[in-house]
């Protein structure tokens, strides 16, 4: 008989007999190993702006060569990329794409960067760990967007060759990501500090969702975390939920609940705070933290408006944080 | 003994037969991991995967457990 074997990568630790598939849809036991299906095999390649991932502080105005495969290991009721994340491989269309020339198409198409997305990449960890490595040969910035529902000991391994991370802090409480994600917050949470301390630049992602997260205690309560363990300069961006998937019945998020969760989180200190999927609104905007002024002015992906000199503020030289070149 | 304690007998007997085989199997399913229950068609599933035109790729970060 082969042999069952436990999966690592994430808190589920699927215990998989011959033949079967992990919760993520992608890893699979077959005689007693564990294979990945989706090396090398992306269902989505696009040249995306970097802002769309969303990186406000990361090489602005360039693309990012965007690679994702089937699978997801959360299952996020409002989840805008279902086709390809609540589906395995043998479902989804894919191309052939190896790590070496994922890196040459990122360099045809003039990309700066190589972004690890659209559903997760924690489960096409391998691919993705071969295709950075071969990236920074390359001078390419890695770049990771993801709910980062990940264990340590792979992070650990991960982050010497990650640049950049958008990390999905979808809730600030275990409930919501058991009942909204199927999910755990503690590793999350764990993941965001581990990164921050190898010295991956990170921003945060947080989805409002109307009944759901809108509540001001709950976004009071995410704000101060960022602030008291990651610190007032980690970007955060409230991104408005639009009816998908699984929630169809619930209204957008309205413009004044983002308005109040912009507001909460700059009174709560935290220095960059940006609303998403507004175009126009003031919080498309970087500000400096110091005089107030703006340093990039942003409507939509597009820039208007580039006051950041040499990393600092062209008006009083504050050293703004980021990766700008 | 008359019939009727010997049907009594008989119907304890066969109570105490039914009884015991639920609590041997409820015992066997608890006692038994939940991974041994499962099974799967593993050359169909390699056929599903060769056909969909992936190739698997050796994993990190997993190990082996005894069952």
């Amino acid at each position: 008989m082969s042999s069952v074997v436990e999966c690592k990568i994430c808190k589920r630790r699927c215990r998989l007999v011959n033949g079967e598939h992990g919760d993520c849809r992608v890893r699979v036991n077959l005689d007693g190993k564990l294979f990945s299906l989706v090396y090398g095999k992306p269902c989505a390649v696009h040249v995306d702006p970097i802002e769309k991932k969303p990186l406000f502080h990361v090489l602005p105005q360039t693309n990012a060569f965007s690679i994702a495969t089937a699978g997801c290991n959360v299952h996020c009721k409002f989840c805008q990329n279902w086709q390809i994340s609540q589906r395995s491989a043998q479902e989804t269309r894919n191309y052939d794409l190896p790590p070496k020339r994922v890196v040459e198409e990122a360099l045809r198409s003039s990309c700066k960067s190589i972004a690890y997305t659209y559903s997760d990449p924690v489960i096409f960890y391998e691919y993705m760990l071969d295709t950075s490595k071969l990236a920074h040969e390359k001078d390419l910035l890695n770049l990771m967007i993801t709910a980062a529902f990940i264990e340590e000991e792979p992070l650990l391994e991960l982050c010497p060759h990650i640049d950049a991370a958008n990390v999905d802090l979808k809730g600030i409480t275990e409930d919501y990501y058991r009942d909204m994600c199927s999910a755990e917050l503690a590793p999350v949470l764990n993941a965001i500090k581990v990164l921050k301390r190898e010295g991956v630049w990170v921003e945060l992602t947080n989805l409002v969702v109307p009944t759901w997260n809108d509540s001001q205690k709950d976004i009071r309560e995410l704000c101060k975390w960022i602030f008291n363990e990651t610190g007032p300069d980690t970007p955060l961006h409230f991104s408005k939920f639009w009816p998908q998937h699984q929630l169809k019945n619930l209204p957008p998020t309205p413009v004044n609940t983002l308005n109040t969760a912009w507001e909460i989180a700059r009174k709560e200190g935290l220095h960059f705070v940006y609303v998403g999927n507004v175009p126009g609104h003031a919080g498309n905007n970087t500000y400096c933290p110091k005089d107030g002024k703006v340093l990039i002015r942003r409507i939509g992906y597009n820039i208007l408006e580039n006051n950041i000199i040499n990393g600092q503020c062209k008006f009083c030289q504050t050293p703004i944080p980021g990766i700008w070149t | 003994m008359k019939f009727q304690d010997n049907l009594f007998c008989i119907v304890i007997f066969l109570a105490c037969l039914i009884v015991g085989g639920v609590i041997t199997e409820n015992m066997h399913i608890a006692l038994t991991p939940p991974s041994i229950k499962k099974s799967f068609d593993v050359q169909k599933i390699k056929s599903e995967i060769e056909g969909a035109g992936l190739i698997p790729h050796d994993a990190l970060h997993w190990k082996t457990v005894d069952h």
